[in-house]
């Protein structure tokens, strides 16, 4: 199902063509050993990285870019904490100033330290 | 440059050295290294000041300036490393690597590098630690899987060895066998001939690209670590 949503931009990029693919077939692949759990899919920069084997964080940003405006993938925004677990937002700009680390009952500063970018895929979302 | 400049704590980053290593002037050189000097301030908490009236408390930081060198080296198999001074209050390194290469760009344009993903390493310490036993002692690791759950074990303390703790490392291996993969590993590897077993810290995490040897070496042991993970990588 994912691999095909791809098709058509792997036609309409051919110079990155090759990467798309990689990103389908990896998609297909999840998609056929787990199922409807690929509707739980959440990678960060560095697994699209590898997953496509971007090559370069320019080319990574290129590839990203025409996946979300292709509504394959949509970009969320996780305040991860010390214990691993993490808060979402929808963008950095509803990012607070402090927030509250449930696992330690602390206020924690929001800073590039402890932010990250992440990667749903776009059936994710609630109708 | 014909001498190296001699700089302290220079106000902007400065390249005070740039050499070729062309120990064979029938053969390619063998590196291109060059050397940049900056300054970077270092804060430590002073003391703080509870003004009770107006319900503020005032914090007073102490900074220090200190000689930061950063090193880019380009080697004749093409692999360009860039090496740079550990921070001491920040764990990310991505705008210093930017401000590296826009620094070196005259030299070195960067538009026809790939950056090479350390993952392979990563994952590799883990799944082959019988057989590194004897050369790493693991500390903690982080791994995630593509439905964004983390997984995270520590030893015990700093001076374990998780490698030892085989439930620990089967909860490891069945996370990574189901769509799991290593994002950081924190180690100490042994440097080889070494009497009582010298340890060198080694973290692999952060950027795709990114390893971090955090502790004062001599140059011989941080080119062993390195060669380990490049080893380790391929």
């Amino acid at each position: 199902m994912f691999a095909e949503k791809l098709l058509p931009l792997i036609s309409s990029f051919p110079q990155d063509a090759e990467a798309l693919r990689r990103m389908a077939e990896y998609l297909g692949d999840f998609e056929s050993r787990r199922g409807p759990a690929v509707f739980k899919i959440r990678l960060n920069p560095n697994r699209l990285f590898d997953i496509m084997q971007a090559g370069s964080t320019s080319r990574l940003a290129r590839l990203v870019s025409i996946l979300v405006e292709g509504e394959i993938i949509r970009r969320e925004v996780v305040v991860r904490f010390p214990s691993g677990s993490g808060i979402t937002f929808e963008s950095y700009s509803d990012l607070p100033f402090l927030i509250r680390d449930p696992d330690r009952d602390i206020d924690v500063r929001v800073t590039e330290e402890n932010i990250e970018a992440s990667y749903i895929l776009v059936t994710n979302e609630v109708s | 440059m014909t001498t190296p400049l001699d700089l302290e704590l220079p106000e902007a980053a400065t390249i005070v050295d740039i050499r070729i290593l062309h120990p064979d002037h029938n053969k390619t050189p063998v590196s291109l290294t060059i050397k940049i000097v900056e300054t970077r301030i270092t804060k430590t908490f002073d003391s703080e000041l509870i003004d009770h009236a107006k319900g503020v408390i005032t914090k007073k930081w102490k900074f220090a300036k200190k000689r930061a060198v950063n090193i880019a080296t380009l080697d004749h198999t093409g692999l360009l490393e860039l090496r740079i001074a550990s921070q001491d209050n920040q764990t990310k390194y991505t705008n210093l690597v930017k401000e590296l290469l826009i620094k070196i760009r005259k030299f070195i344009p960067h538009d026809g590098f790939n950056m090479i993903s350390l993952n392979y390493a990563k994952s590799r310490i883990l799944t082959d630690r019988i057989l590194l036993a004897d050369e790493i002692r693991y500390s903690n690791s982080t791994a995630r899987n593509d439905l964004g759950a983390v997984m995270q074990i520590s030893s015990s303390s700093q001076e374990d060895n998780l490698s030892s703790d085989d439930g620990s490392m089967a909860a490891l291996d069945s996370f990574l066998a189901s769509d799991g993969h290593v994002t950081g590993t924190n180690v100490y590897v042994k440097i080889p001939d070494t009497k009582p077993q010298r340890e060198l810290h080694l973290l692999i995490s952060g950027e795709v690209n990114e390893f971090a040897v955090p502790v004062a070496c001599s140059a011989g042991e941080y080119s062993y670590v390195r060669g380990k993970v490049i080893a380790l990588n391929k």
